[in-house]
């Protein structure tokens, strides 16, 4: 039997109501951190008050002493050297959490308090502190070239420069990292909030040194992850340390503050573009001198990677010459993590701000050069049918030509990611009472992961998706890789394919291909079917674009600026639930409106204290921010399976700041676009400085 | 002179109050009657609560919140801590009837209310209008913020059966959801108002 | 949080007992033991580990503290009246918009259904620098404000001479000055009723720890607004949409011969460390046509001559003239 997707399809593509949506409305469904036992103890850390310091003593006896306080631990590996505030120093567990809470204040620590530097420019102006003695701040750069920019910047017919910033964006996953860690002689179990469950797992029988056959992970559902959820985190080691002292299960779900400090964040950038163009407006030349910080890391292994500084110039388009020289800047903060899309939405807003100002100094319609400059032929068709759909020509006008104090303006900016995705293995029972068990190692983010394998079954045994039982989520079942990258439905849904055809070849062997699936599947007696399915090539690849118009309306009096209008065209594949595939991608929208307007970690030069550690002062959109969002998708169910999570998100920041510019007739080149910065762009501040 | 002492001020009540926004004479009559103060802790105290209709005693210290004490020991852990200050949304329940963030009350100062939380919307086993309004419209992705939005949503179409978008906007402005559910929440919200009519 | 004994005071008195302190204004006196409300803001603080009372004293049991009522002079709302049944209340919306809107931008839903009138006049500032634990400043007996040189965009631009850049976060304390508002306070040697400018308090190098007047012990039973003629408007200009604090906020109560402004009170908030009347607007405003493009530009000039803003709040300054245009345009029905 052939695995391809079938042409006439029954459930996929359709709207599908996810599988677990009931048990989130009522309570029912369980997360990491609503795991209980009876001798449930509850895990704290105390992390460091000093961005950079030396711990010279831990003194745990007082907290040990208290009563209700069952473990305590020291944070381990390099936990002596504080490299930002927030840092790991010791954990407790205790019986509630208010005592857990008293025992943290009982721990006395002795620092020897170092100098630090927060930001960028103190990071490398000469004779700054260096974070790791003897490294300097400034990291070597990745430098690309290509062709003869100089020669090329001097024969162009327009050229622009500019200055653009993106702030360090923080992942502010609602349900904070951690998990529950229950050992039951040699053997550890955990409840994780988790994108893998299988690297916990490994990251958990390393740290142990137990075989990852004795560690088991499970995650039923979880409270978001944006891609810092891939390890166990210095976190879930100390939880499982605790458990195994205490003789009991230990949950350790970090507060609000901690999961601001020290579980990742997008990198912040600095970049001075330059770009040329013919008088066709063919770009020509291109330069990039940049920087930014993750911190005083890019992210390690237990924390998944992908955290670097280093984003892709020129981005998605092709100039014959280029120079491009980026150097991370080591900070006393907390280390980069990827984050939807790493590096992508900086280089999204960078480059797709230089575009336009190139685009409107040439006179050309930004559309317009987008078009004679994008090479790729999806992008070339999402132009053009997002312009109709948007109303381009009808919205567009000159920059800052409204009257009023209120002024419109619309933009637009365009995404690539590479997704992919393989390796998933799924099992498939077929059981004589006609249920179906389909079994995959995979999680579910809030993404659908489970809906999708439902799905497939679904339509491969001509069933509905709520008759089949998907089971996911733990390291019991067969492997899959972690969450992230927009790898996950490429990588499962193929698997569950493949799975589900074995298991229908082997029932039409036994059972013949007659009659209702009750009546077959009754005759299958004693001995269910059980068929395994590996990922194949041809069900699914890598690769999506995505153009982006936006439509804003900003004031000029003070500065605010709100989002009208969203419209997202997005090639995808073949799409699997058309319902949560627009949840996902309102979902990446609304991430870069915050990107765009409000995300922005404050760090105080002067204690080195991150400021705005909560959700108060660091602001997340919420429901009164948000537009009109119109989403269409190009399917194209020839090239299979492909994750849209990440593109979706992409380019948003960067439409809503063109919009801006179009809107006021003047650039405002740091995001998030705050009053403060959009009335500073205005001019109209700077005359109050005195 | 002293234009606001208190017996001028329960003067005031019997001339000229507000219909349903001071509280009824007979409670002001009930709180006369008690002694004059009531001390609780600092250690652990029973003390009763009514969550969901039903009587639930348990021991807290005062310095317990609503919500530790629901979650963490009576397992109603349908309300989440994800900001524990009062920012996000995701601990809402009702008390006596309006949505308040349980992370911000003690849970000895909930003697006598009515709490509902979100194990306590179904009926017979069949989802309240709101919540299978939220299901039918995907109105959630990894679904941790979603019983706060329930009980928010709740709240208001119990106060207006038809709110307006700029009402569901002041109403659910006070919980966060990190996935960006918002358009679908909306969605759902105007549809279980459909339904309410 | 610390461990606390909770008492629910069912009288005044009682309350004032549990609450009993020594007067000297120390940061200690000020915290040992607070009174209870709606705790939107004395949780966080004690979750924060900015103060760690030993009594909380719950003044929502108190008789006759919560309600609204009007006699043919003023209206008066007691301290534990929730900012959601000001927000609700028909009646305070006609005769005292300003009021009504300013309770309508406090928090979100669910924290107008707790929040007092009480907690909201006497909550503490929302300064990043104050509320981090880690953090030493004046206010908590440290030395020195950091927000002077340090990440002040949502700072004080007026009075920046004083020791503390702090500003006040209390909507209704802006529309109570501008209305004319009292506060009504009680303590073990009585009571008495301030004025909405008196009760707020500048911060001095010897005494930057109190927001308000009151001293250790002393209580807010209330606040009354004079019953008058005027019309009256607040509004505020956040980041975002919803639920977020003031940048700037401005209410004004006035009324009109005309087009001609016969009497006005006018009030900034989120400018200074307390809400900011602008006597000088005010005093020019008299006797001119309100909606004249030219006398507004010249108030809103005006309102703003006298700040100094810090180094990353500037931008406040054009947000402020904005407010000062836009809030007597709403009182009077304008649009924008």
């Amino acid at each position: 039997m052939d695995a391809a997707w079938p042409k006439d399809r029954k459930v996929l593509s359709t709207e599908v109501h996810r599988l677990d949506a009931a048990i989130k409305t009522d309570g029912r469904a369980k997360y990491a951190y609503d795991i209980q036992f009876p001798d449930l103890l509850y895990g704290r850390i105390l992390r460091s008050p000093h961005a950079s310091a030396v711990v010279k003593s831990v003194n745990l006896e007082k907290a040990k002493a208290l009563p209700g306080v069952k473990a305590v631990a020291l944070a381990g590996g390099d936990s002596k050297n504080i490299r930002f505030a927030g840092q790991e120093v010791a954990a407790v567990a205790a019986i509630s959490k208010q005592v857990a809470d008293d025992a943290l204040k009982l721990i006395e620590v002795e620092y020897e308090v170092r100098p630090h530097v927060v930001n960028i420019e103190a990071a490398r102006r000469e004779g700054a502190p260096e974070v790791f003695d003897g490294f300097g701040n400034a990291q070597p750069p990745k430098a690309t070239r290509r062709g003869d920019p100089e020669a090329a910047f001097a024969s162009a017919a327009a050229i622009v420069e500019g200055e653009f910033r993106t702030p360090v964006q923080l992942h502010t996953c609602l349900e904070t990292h951690g998990l529950t860690a229950k050992w039951d002689g040699d053997e550890l179990t955990v409840w994780a909030s988790t994108q893998g469950v299988f690297s916990v797992r490994e990251g958990l029988a390393k740290n142990f040194k137990v075989p990852e056959s004795k560690v088991r992970c499970i995650c039923e559902v979880m409270g978001g992850g944006f891609g810092s959820k891939f390890g166990p985190g210095v976190e879930g080691g100390l939880a499982a340390r605790l458990a195994q002292d205490a003789g009991a299960p230990v949950k350790m779900l970090l507060d609000r503050k901690s999961e601001f400090l020290a579980v990742g964040n997008r990198p912040s950038t600095i970049q001075k573009l330059k770009l040329a163009a013919d008088k066709d407006g063919k770009l020509t030349a291109f330069s990039c001198e940049g920087t930014g910080t993750a911190g005083f890391s890019g992210g390690g292994v237990s924390a998944g990677g992908g955290g670097g500084v280093v984003w892709p110039a020129p981005y998605i388009y092709t100039v014959p010459n280029h120079d491009v020289s980026i150097s991370g800047t080591t900070t006393n903060g907390g280390a980069g993590r990827a984050f939807r899309a790493p590096q992508h939405p900086p280089a999204s807003f960078g480059m797709e701000s230089i575009m336009d100002m190139l685009a409107y100094k040439m006179g050309i319609d930004p559309v317009d050069f987008r078009l004679r400059n994008d090479p790729s032929e999806v992008r070339q068709r999402e132009y053009k049918e997002g312009a109709e759909k948007f109303g381009w020509k009808d919205k567009w006008h000159a920059p800052g030509s409204d009257r009023g104090p209120l002024k419109r303006g619309v933009g637009l900016a365009s995404a690539a990611w590479g997704g992919g995705g393989k390796g998933s293995k799924a099992e498939v029972v077929i059981n004589s009472d006609g249920s179906v068990e389909v079994r995959c190692g995979t999680q579910d983010l809030g993404t659908g992961s489970r809906t999708v394998v439902a799905i497939v079954a679904a339509e491969t045994f001509g069933l509905r998706p709520d008759q089949i039982t998907a089971r996911i989520g733990d390291t019991n079942l067969p492997f899959s890789g972690g969450s992230g990258g927009s790898t996950t439905s490429a990588s499962v849904a193929p698997a569950v394919r493949v799975a589900c055809i074995n298991a229908l070849e082997e029932l039409n062997k036994r059972v013949g291909e007659n009659g209702s699936w009750q009546e077959r599947t009754a005759k299958l007696g004693m001995t269910p079917i059980t068929a395994q399915g590996d990922w194949q090539p041809g069900l699914s690849s890598s690769g999506a674009g995505g153009v982006q118009f936006a439509q804003v309306e900003v004031d000029t009096e003070t500065g605010q600026v709100r989002v009208l209008k969203v419209t997202c065209i997005q090639d995808c594949g073949l799409v699997v639930n058309r319902l949560g595939a627009r949840s996902q991608a309102n979902g990446g929208i609304i991430q870069g409106i915050g990107y765009a307007l409000f995300e922005e970690r404050v760090m105080d030069d002067g204690t080195g204290l991150m400021l705005n550690s909560n959700f108060e002062t660091y602001k997340i959109p919420n429901i009164a921010d948000i537009p009109e969002i119109d989403v269409t998708f190009l399917d194209m169910p020839e090239r299979g399976v492909i994750g849209i999570g990440e593109p979706v998100h992409i380019p948003t920041a960067a439409a809503i700041a063109n919009a801006v510019f179009n809107a006021i007739g003047v650039r405002v080149t740091e995001l998030p676009m705050t009053p403060a910065r959009v009335l500073a762009a205005l001019g109209q501040a700077k005359a109050h400085n005195v | 002179m002293n234009p606001f002492s208190r017996r001028t001020f329960l003067k005031g009540i019997g001339t000229g109050a507000i219909a349903g926004v001071v509280r009824p004479l007979a409670a002001l009559a009930q709180d006369a009657a008690r002694a004059d103060s009531q001390k609780f802790g600092p250690g652990e105290v029973e003390i009763s609560l009514e969550i969901n209709g039903e009587k639930r005693t348990l021991k807290v210290e005062p310095r317990v919140t609503l919500l530790d004490a629901l979650r963490n020991r009576l397992a109603f852990t349908g309300a989440k801590e994800i900001c524990d200050r009062g920012t996000c949304g995701g601990c809402t329940v009702q008390v006596d009837g309006k949505p308040v963030y349980s992370c911000m009350l003690l849970a000895v100062d909930m003697i006598g209310r009515k709490i509902k939380t979100v194990e306590g919307l179904a009926r017979d086993g069949k989802l309240d209008p709101v919540q299978q309004a939220f299901v039918e419209q995907d109105a959630m992705m990894c679904g941790f913020c979603t019983p706060g939005f329930v009980m928010s949503a709740r709240a208001l179409l119990d106060r207006n059966v038809r709110p307006t978008r700029d009402q569901i906007n002041e109403a659910c402005a006070g919980n966060l959801c990190r996935c960006g559910a918002y358009p679908h929440i909306v969605a759902a919200i105007e549809k279980a108002s459909a339904k309410n009519a | 949080m610390n461990r606390f004994t909770f008492i629910n005071a069912y009288t005044a008195g009682a309350a004032l007992d549990a609450l009993k302190s020594d007067d000297a204004i120390t940061v200690e006196n000020l915290n040992r033991k607070r009174p209870l409300g709606g705790g939107s803001d004395l949780l966080a603080e004690i979750k924060e580990g900015l103060i760690a009372p030993d009594v909380v004293v719950n003044l929502k049991g108190i008789g006759g503290w919560n309600g609204i009522t009007f006699d043919s002079r003023e209206l008066r709302i007691g301290a534990t009246t929730t900012i959601a049944e000001i927000a609700d209340a028909a009646e305070i919306h006609q005769k005292f918009a300003a009021l009504a809107q300013a309770a309508h931008h406090v928090g979100s839903a669910q924290i107008r259904n707790v929040a007092t009138v009480g907690g909201n006049l006497c909550q503490r500032p929302r300064c990043w620098y104050f509320r981090n634990p880690d953090i030493a400043c004046l206010k908590k007996g440290g030395e020195g404000c950091p927000a002077s040189v340090g990440e002040n965009k949502y700072h004080s631009i007026f009075h920046n001479d004083a020791p503390c850049h702090i500003v006040s976060p209390s909507n209704l304390g802006v529309a109570l000055l501008a209305l004319d508002g009292k506060v009504n306070v009680t303590s073990p040697q009585g009571d008495r009723a301030v004025a909405a400018a008196d009760f707020f308090r500048l911060p001095t190098r010897e005494d930057p720890f109190r927001e308000t007047t009151l001293r250790p012990g002393e209580l807010v039973t209330g606040l009354s607004v004079p019953i008058t003629e005027s019309k009256s408007a607040y509004l505020q200009f956040s980041e975002k949409a919803e639920f977020d604090w003031a940048l700037v906020s401005a209410a004004v109560s006035l009324q009109m011969s005309g087009s001609n402004i016969t009497s006005i009170r006018l009030a900034l908030g989120a400018v200074a460390q307390v809400p900011w009347r602008l006597p000088a607007v005010e005093k020019y405003l008299m006797g001119k046509s309100a909606t004249d493009e030219t006398v507004l530009s010249k108030a809103a000039d005006l309102a703003v001559a006298e700040a100094q803003p810090l180094g990353k709040n500037a931008y406040k300054v054009t947000i402020a003239k904005t407010a000062v245009k836009r809030v007597i345009r709403q009182a009077l029905g304008i649009e924008v």
